[in-house]
C-alpha cells in the first residue's frame, strides 16, 4: 500500500486560482487523487474546474474533511500558507515552491514538527503512489508504474529518470518521494527509509542523492545500526561538480566542511550500501538485490 | 554566499560592534598609500579566502616596504581556484585573547544555533571547544540566553560579549542570514572586544546577481536559469538540477569535458530555443548535449525549440538530443525534420557527444 498516502488522503490546493494551482488540481484529479477543495483568500464560493474554493484552510477543512494540502503559492507566501494549514489541523503538507527564504524554510520545518504534521519539501516535485494512483505535487505520472521499489530523491527530474528505468526493468515503484532540493527539508531520507522498512509493498529502497548536506550519511548509519534491513541502493549526482559552486539546487553545494561525494561514498561503503555511478549501473544493482 | 569582509564589517559597525579602521585595496600602490594613513603598523589579508590564518595569509607589516611586499605576494594568488583580486589593510590590533562568536542555521534539527568559545586558528582546525545553544527561530534569542552562553564558554568580558552577541543576532535575524560569524573577536589593549573578521553568509536564493560577472551566466540568470561555466567543450542543456548534475558526471566519466552546468527547470519551446542560442555564443564547443525529461512540459514543443535553433543559427558543432517523457513520439518527429535522431537512451547520447 506504499507510504504516507492512502485511500483516505483528501487534498486541498492552496493557491488553486493560480496557473500552477489550477493546472495541477486537474492533473492530480485525473490521476486519481481526491482533490476536495482549493483555497484562495477572497475567492471563497467560486469553483475551479468543479473544485470548490474557500477563503481559508479551516473553512475548507470543515467543509471537506481534507487532511492534506499542497502549496501552489509564491515563495514569499509559502511560510504563512504552511502555518495556516498546520493550524487548521492538516497532517500532510507538500511544498513545491522554490526560492523560499531560508529562515522561512527553517520555521516551516520546525512548525511541522511541533504540530506533528508531515512536510514534504520545500522545492519538491511532490509524492506519488503508483499503486493507489494518488499523487500530490506536479510529478508526471506517465513514467511511474506500480511495483516494489521505494524511491526517495532530492531531485525531481532524477526521480522521473530513475522511476522510468525501474518501470522499464519491470520492477515498478511502491511510493516515490521528492524531499526537495533545498538545504533544509521537512521529511528527510532517514524518516522515509523507516517508513519504507515498515511497508509490505516496498521490497527495496532506492536513494537518489546529491552532493551537499548529510541525509545520505544518516541513512548509512541507520543501515549500519540495523534499523533498515531491506536492501538499499544509492545513486548520487554531483561527483564532478566544481567545489563551492551552487549547482541549481541550493542544497547541492560542497562547503568544505562536509557533503562531498567522497564522504558519502565512504559512508555507503562502510554500511555496505551498493551505489551506482550511472543510472544504468544503479538499475543493475537493484536487480541484483531483488 | 558570503558577502565581502569589508561590507560585513560595515554592517557590524552599524550595529555598534567595534571594528579596526581599514580599507579595501586592489593594487600595491593603494596598499602603501593606505599604510601611511594607518600609521606605523598594519595587518594585510586577502578578501574572500577561507582559513587565511592557517594558510599564512595574514601579514603583519610595520613599514611601507613590508606593506608593498605583502600585498604584492597576495594579489593574484590562486587559492583553490579563487584568484585574490583585493586585500583588506587595517590597523593592527594586538589582541591579548581571541574569541569565536557565531549564529547559524542547523538544517537537520531545523533550529538556529548560537556559538561562542575561544577563537582563532583552532576553530579553523576544528580543535576548539565551543559552546552551543540551539533555539527555535520563532522563540528568538534574548539577553538571558546570551549571558548563559557567555558563562558556559568561560568568557570574562561579560557585558561586552553580551552586547556583541546581541548585535550579531540582530544581523542574523534581520538579514535572514545562513551564518554570521566573528573569528576572531580580539580583546584589545583597552580590554574591549573588537571584530577582527566578519563572515556574513546570506541566503543566495534571495540575492542572485551580485557576483555574476560573466556575460553568459548573467544572461541565463536573468531568465531564471542556473548556469555555471566549467571550462570544457561539451555544452549541456538540461531540465532539472539533478538531471543536469548527473549528465555532467556521465560526460566526465566517459572521458569528455563538460563546458557548463545549466538547469532550465520546466522550460518550454521558446525558452529552450533561447537557451541554446545563448549557450552557442559561448564558443569553443565541439558538441551540445540537450538532455530533457519532460514532466510538466512537452517534448514536441521543446523539439520545436531545438529545430528553430538549428535552422536559425546553423551551429558548427554537433547537436545531440535525448528527450524522454511527455509527448516524446511527436517530439522525435519534429527533430527528424531537421535531421536529428533522438537518443532514447541517455548513456548512448553521452557517448555520441563525447565522440563528436
Amino acid at each position: 500500500m506504499g507510504i504516507i498516502l492512502n485511500k483516505d488522503t483528501k487534498v486541498i490546493v492552496q493557491g488553486i486560482t493560480g496557473r500552477a494551482g489550477s493546472m495541477h488540481a486537474i492533473t492530480m484529479l485525473e490521476y486519481g487523487t481526491r482533490v476536495v477543495g482549493g483555497v484562495r483568500p477572497g475567492a471563497g464560493g467560486k469553483d475551479v474546474n468543479g473544485v470548490p474554493v474557500f477563503d481559508t484552510v479551516s473553512e475548507a477543512v470543515d467543509a471537506t474533511d481534507a487532511n492534506s494540502s499542497v502549496l501552489f503559492v509564491p515563495p514569499a507566501a509559502a511560510l504563512d500558507a504552511a502555518l495556516e494549514a498546520f493550524n487548521a489541523g492538516i497532517k500532510l503538507v507538500v511544498a513545491p515552491p522554490e526560492n523560499i527564504p531560508l529562515h522561512s524554510e527553517v520555521r516551516m520545518v520546525s512548525a511541522a514538527r511541533r504540530s506533528g504534521a508531515v512536510l514534504i519539501g520545500p522545492n519538491t516535485a511532490g509524492i506519488i503512489d503508483p499503486m493507489l494512483k494518488v499523487k500530490i505535487g506536479f510529478v508526471p505520472n506517465a513514467v511511474f508504474s506500480p511495483g516494489k521499489i521505494g524511491i526517495a530523491s532530492r531531485s525531481g527530474t532524477l526521480m522521473y529518470e530513475m522511476a522510468s528505468r525501474m518501470s522499464e526493468a519491470g520492477l515498478g515503484e511502491s511510493t516515490c518521494v521528492g524531499v526537495g532540493g533545498d538545504p533544509v527539508q521537512g521529511l528527510r531520507f532517514s524518516q522515509i527509509c523507516r517508513l519504507f522498512e515498515e511497508d509490505s509493498d516496498t521490497k527495496a529502497i532506492l536513494l537518489v542523492g546529491e552532493i551537499g548536506g548529510s541525509q545520505e550519511e544518516e541513512v548509512a548509519s541507520m543501515v549500519l545500526d540495523g534499523l533498515i534491513k531491506k536492501p538499499v541502493v544509492a545513486y548520487m549526482a554531483g561527483r564532478y561538480a566544481p567545489m563551492g559552486r551552487k549547482m541549481g539546487h541550493a542544497g547541492a553545494i560542497v562547503s568544505g566542511s562536509g557533503g562531498s561525494i567522497e564522504e558519502k561514498v565512504a559512508a555507503f561503503k562502510k554500511a555496505g550500501i551498493p551505489f551506482g555511478s550511472t543510472p544504468r549501473e544503479t538499475v543493475r544493482l537493484i536487480e541484483e538485490e531483488m | 554566499m558570503n558577502i565581502k569582509e569589508t561590507d560585513g564589517k560595515a554592517i557590524f559597525k552599524k550595529e555598534g560592534i567595534r571594528i579596526p579602521m581599514g580599507f579595501e585595496v586592489f593594487t600595491v600602490a593603494e596598499a602603501v598609500q593606505r599604510f601611511r594613513a594607518l600609521g606605523s603598523s598594519a595587518v594585510i589579508k586577502p578578501i574572500g579566502i577561507k582559513g587565511r590564518g592557517k594558510r599564512g595569509l595574514v601579514s603583519f607589516v610595520s613599514s611601507e616596504d613590508e606593506a608593498a611586499d605583502a600585498s604584492a605576494r597576495m594579489l593574484g594568488l590562486n587559492v583553490d581556484g579563487h584568484v585574490v583580486d583585493s586585500l583588506i589593510i587595517e590597523e593592527r590590533v594586538d589582541a591579548s585573547k581571541e574569541y569565536y562568536f557565531a549564529f547559524s542555521l542547523d538544517f537537520s534539527s531545523a533550529k538556529a544555533v548560537a556559538i561562542a568559545g575561544n577563537g582563532g586558528i583552532n576553530v579553523e582546525d576544528g580543535k576548539a571547544s565551543l559552546e552551543r545553544h540551539y533555539f527555535d527561530l520563532d522563540d528568538g534569542f534574548g539577553v538571558e540566553e546570551a549571558h548563559r552562553l557567555i558563562e558556559a564558554a568561560g568568557i570574562a568580558e561579560r557585558e561586552e560579549a553580551g552586547r556583541l552577541i546581541m548585535g550579531i543576532y540582530k544581523i542574523f535575524r534581520d538579514y535572514g542570514a545562513e551564518t554570521v560569524e566573528i573569528n576572531p573577536a580580539g580583546v584589545d589593549r583597552s580590554g574591549k572586544l573588537i571584530a577582527l573578521d566578519a563572515v556574513i553568509s546570506v541566503d543566495s536564493t534571495q540575492i542572485r546577481t551580485n557576483e555574476v560577472k560573466d556575460g553568459i551566466e548573467a544572461r541565463m540568470w536573468k531568465k531564471g536559469w542556473s548556469y555555471v561555466d566549467i571550462g570544457g567543450d561539451i555544452g549541456l542543456v538540461c531540465s532539472g538540477a539533478g538531471l543536469a548534475m548527473a549528465t555532467l558526471d556521465m560526460i566526465s566519466m566517459a572521458g569528455g569535458k563538460p563546458a557548463n552546468f545549466l538547469d532550465l527547470a520546466q522550460v518550454d519551446g521558446d525558452g529552450l530555443y533561447e537557451a541554446c542560442c545563448i549557450l552557442s555564443e559561448r564558443g569553443s564547443m565541439k558538441a551540445m548535449l540537450v538532455n530533457l525529461f519532460a514532466g510538466l512540459n512537452r517534448c514536441d514543443e521543446m523539439a520545436e525549440g531545438v529545430r528553430r535553433f538549428v535552422e536559425d543559427r546553423k551551429p558548427g558543432f554537433k547537436i545531440v538530443v535525448r528527450m524522454a517523457g511527455n509527448m516524446v513520439r511527436s517530439g522525435e518527429n519534429v527533430l527528424l525534420r531537421c535531421g536529428i535522431r533522438n537518443f532514447a537512451d541517455l548513456e548512448s547520447a553521452v557517448k555520441a557527444a563525447v565522440d563528436a
